[in-house]
């Protein structure tokens, strides 16, 4: 039986508060951040913090929940569409961390804001081909070092990271199913060597304005796709799921997409949490996954679809099974996110590298 | 972006990659070695593979636990830039030692995620790696850090 064997999460200690970037730029009313969008604050990265270091800490607490040797471990994908290097993996970085064997198939997925259900889905095929027993597949991005300063998107971008344990002995939630459907389009994007991440601009049709362009024939179209053909494929209504999880941008996200594919507010209530902590990227619906499976209860299903900018959208259908009471995280992610610390703007912009000198460094 | 970054390059010595490089293990999850004879423990791990109690050459890797006890700290107000820990942005940083399970005391080390009123003398810690400077060539050097355990 293919499934989750064991998650893991980890999000940044630091956060700032949307009235306090507003207090700089006062580009948006607080009301249309708030009440429309959905956002109270997002994660700033401390200077010491990226994307693999995100990686590492969500994956140890995966591995040590699942309660499986790290030697059995031979396949490990990184979702990120931040990542540090650019012409070098850091998957490795992640696996040397972790202590994995040096036999593992490994690498960096990129796919926007679904590298992290794309990682799952080649762990998925690994182990299914039984080219691999077992694989970890990591979402983990870094979206606020590639937010520019005065742009809508600065208020929902945050960071964090979600991890998950892929194989067959005694999953805690097995994967009933999954489908996907990607199409080319460009409403983000961030070309080679370029530091923020852009946007085609106004859409009339956002619920949010420019802070997600081109969102009817992107992200509603695309996960609309993926989840009505899933549900067909397995012969499920959307009642038949307990808890549903999308990718959310803003907080208000599921809430828009929620109704078009007959979803309720209570399915969608617990898997929420861009309201608490912003736009996650790849680790978005993995860590509202997380927040699920930490008080779901055995044979409830949950429905997992993830969408990433450029675009395409993956959906997965989940079982969870007896397996999971042992198996959940000591500290859930609830609390996890209670533990924080608020900076400024101006400790946020420098902790992310917003104020980059052109110096030579040799003679600093 | 090499330029770019406000972290220092620094380039004093030799071209250090195969350092970092041999001593990878060590720094991202607290490899050390242990002396199959005696049972001696050594951290950072022992370079010479003799054991000076038992003069036994046979030795192997051993990795220390992840999670130990603050020792001793103090604020470092005035950072240290060849410290191997680095500066920008972080100029009032927690500087530990923590005494592991094992005995060994690792330092100086650093404590993240927390603030100094929160600190006490034998507060649990666990591992975390987190990025530590650059290294000579330009590239990111990853190791560990400590973040107190909260329960």
């Amino acid at each position: 039986m293919l499934g989750i064997l064991g998650y893991g999460y980890f999000v940044p200690y630091l956060r700032i508060k949307v009235e306090e970037i507003n207090s700089v730029w006062r580009n948006y009313p607080i009301s249309f951040l708030k009440e429309k969008l959905g956002l109270s604050e997002r994660a700033v990265l401390q200077p010491n913090e990226d994307v693999i270091t995100l990686a590492i800490a969500a994956s140890k607490s995966a591995i040590k929940n699942s309660k499986i040797e790290r030697e059995k471990i031979d396949a490990l994908y990184l979702g990120t569409c931040t990542n540090p290097y650019d012409s070098k993996p850091s998957a490795t970085i992640v696996a040397e961390a972790l202590g994995l064997s040096p036999y593992l198939m490994c690498g960096d997925v990129q796919f926007s804001g679904k590298s992290g259900t794309a990682a799952i889905q080649i762990c998925m095929g690994l182990i299914e081909s039984k080219m691999a027993s077992c694989g970890l597949a990591i979402g983990s991005d870094a979206l606020n070092r590639h937010a520019c300063p005065g742009r809508l998107f600065e208020y929902e971008a945050s960071a964090g990271a979600a991890s998950f344990v892929i194989g067959r002995e005694e999953p805690i939630a097995e994967i009933e199913g999954t489908c996907s459907y990607a199409s080319d389009i460009s409403e983000f994007w961030r070309i080679e060597g370029d530091r923020y991440i852009q946007s085609t601009g106004l859409s009339s049709g956002s619920p949010s304005g420019d802070v997600y362009p081109m969102w009817e024939v992107g992200y509603v179209e695309h996960v609309t796709h993926a989840s009505k053909s899933l549900m067909q494929k397995l012969g499920l209504k959307p009642e038949d799921y307990s808890y549903s999880i999308f990718q959310q941008p803003f907080g208000t996200a599921s809430r828009h997409i929620m109704g078009r594919l007959g979803f309720t507010e209570k399915q969608v209530k617990l898997g929420t949490i861009a309201n608490i902590i912003g736009d996650c990227g790849a680790a978005s619906a993995l860590l509202g996954l997380a927040n699920v499976l930490d008080s779901a209860k055995p044979d409830e299903r949950i429905f997992v679809a993830s969408y990433g900018f450029g675009g395409g959208s993956d959906a997965f259908s989940l079982k969870v099974t007896s397996h999971i009471d042992g198996k959940r995280p000591e500290v859930p992610l609830k609390e996890i996110l209670e533990r924080k610390e608020l900076v400024s703007y101006a400790d946020a912009t420098r902790n992310e590298y917003k104020y980059l000198q052109d110096l030579n460094p040799t003679f600093l | 972006m090499y330029s770019a970054f406000p972290e220092p390059a620094y380039q004093i010595a030799v071209y250090r990659e195969p350092i970092y490089w041999r001593e990878r293990k060590g720094r991202y999850r607290l490899v050390g070695s242990k002396c199959k004879k005696c049972g001696e423990l050594w951290w950072p791990r022992r370079v010479s593979e003799v054991c000076p109690n038992c003069h036994s050459r046979d030795f192997e890797e051993y990795e220390f636990s992840h999670e130990g006890e603050v020792f001793s700290f103090m604020q470092d107000s005035v950072p240290a830039p060849l410290m191997g820990m680095h500066v920008y942005g972080r100029d009032r940083r927690i500087i530990a030692s923590v005494k592991l399970k094992e005995g060994v005391c690792i330092m100086p080390t650093e404590l993240v995620d927390c603030k100094l009123e929160e600190v006490k003398e034998g507060m649990k810690v666990r591992l975390v790696v987190r990025k530590l400077r650059r290294a000579n060539n330009g590239n990111w050097l990853y190791g560990y850090m400590w973040t107190p355990i909260k329960e």
